[in-house]
């Protein structure tokens, strides 16, 4: 009899331990398990142009390309999609693009779910900056390239334009039911350097810190490691998986795409992101979104289009989309 | 039950075990590392 006791609390405790993993991560993992996944952060369907239930900005434009027109391909981050949809949207002629629809997956890696001579594209920062170098892309909108992509485009020789076109700002988030509601720039970092490990430390719950990252080449991973000087933490007690989680992304991304409710933004030195607080300034990181080509892309609409974006209308749109535009004395 | 086959049981189980939560802690490493972040966080509990 106390054989088969110690065979069942072997048994239970194997169980206990994996329902317990399951439970307080595991059933936490979703998406992006592969690299193909990673391109689906949005569901682009939704931001088709000339599609009347789209959720695109449309706002009046006084260019208009026609079918004649060489018209510039366009690519983007995730986050940006509503924004060149938009201006395909505004300023391209219907029938341009050409959705195929379709899963993402493995044998559908490069965005390949609109036709080849769709003017609209979606491959992802780290896949579409490529395109722009290797040609296959005009235009592409996107937080500013990291040191890798520039070196890919430099070992391509390719001379690039990157031109800032509104202003987005980089958030910090923690999960709703998180008490606390804000950090200075000096906590943030300290957490991600490993000295702060404990949101006691910050005003918070006794709970380990969990300071979580995203994929090397992604627009939030770069704005991040600028922000950290390139100081980040290199390891970390992996126990910390179990704490309470600190995250970071784009505002628009985060508040405008995704719209997960049982996250919050946090305040940064008591300044809550809203586009207010971004325009003024008052919010303290901040950063430009860019529009990126070839310098010596021959396509003269690339420049046209380049041109509008700046202009009243083009900043406009954006703003429409949910972003900031540039301040006055950035446009043309 | 015979010394045997408790040692036999004692041992089938363990194993299993063992390779059971070792798989699952391989796939917990793999799947952190390429997950969404704000799914990741939006499921955490707070007490």
């Amino acid at each position: 009899m106390k054989r088969v006791l110690v065979l069942i609390l072997t048994a239970v405790f194997f169980i206990t331990v994996n329902c317990g993993l399951y439970f307080l991560i595991t059933r936490r993992l979703k998406n992006n398990f592969s690299g193909a996944g990673q391109l689906k952060m949005i569901d682009v369907g939704s931001f088709l142009p000339f599609e009347p239930g789209s959720d695109l900005a449309r706002t009046d434009s006084t260019l208009h390309f026609t079918s004649e027109d060489d018209l510039p391909v366009l690519d983007g981050a995730a986050a940006l999609v509503p924004v060149y949809a938009s201006v395909i949207d505004s300023c391209y002629p219907e029938g341009c693009v050409t959705y195929e629809g379709g899963s993402f997956d493995d044998n559908n890696y490069y965005g390949e779910n609109f036709a080849e001579d769709s003017v609209m594209k979606y491959q992802n920062t780290i896949r579409g900056f490529n395109a722009v170098v290797d040609r296959s892309v005009d235009m592409f909108f996107t937080a500013h390239p990291s040191d890798d992509q520039l070196a890919y485009a430099q070992e391509h020789g390719a001379e690039l334009e990157i031109i800032p076109i509104g202003l987005e700002s980089f958030v910090f988030f923690v999960n709703r039911n998180n008490p606390v509601n804000g950090l200075t720039v000096d906590q943030i970092r300290a957490i991600y350097r490993n000295e702060i490990t404990d949101w006691s430390e910050v005003g918070g719950p006794d709970r380990m810190i969990n300071p979580v990252t995203r994929i090397q080449g992604s627009g939030s991973q770069t704005m991040m490691e600028k922000f950290m000087k390139g100081d980040m933490i290199s390891s970390r007690n992996p126990l910390s998986i179990f704490g309470g989680s600190i995250g970071y992304s784009f505002r628009f991304y985060l508040s405008g795409l995704v719209k997960n409710d049982n996250v919050k933004m946090l305040a940064v030195n008591g300044v809550y992101p809203d586009a207010e607080n971004i325009r003024n300034g008052s919010y303290p990181i901040t950063a430009d979104f860019y529009v990126v080509y070839r310098k010596d892309n021959p396509n003269p609409n690339v420049t046209i289009l380049k041109d509008w974006l700046l202009s009243d209308e083009g900043q406009s749109l954006i703003e429409a989309c949910g972003y900031v535009g540039l301040p006055d004395d950035g446009q043309i | 039950m015979s010394d045997n086959r408790f040692l036999k049981l004692f041992t089938l189980i363990s194993v299993t075990g063992l390779v059971i939560t070792l798989v699952h802690l391989a796939y917990i490493y793999y799947a952190y590392e390429n997950s969404s972040i704000i799914y990741f966080i939006s499921q955490e509990i707070w007490p």
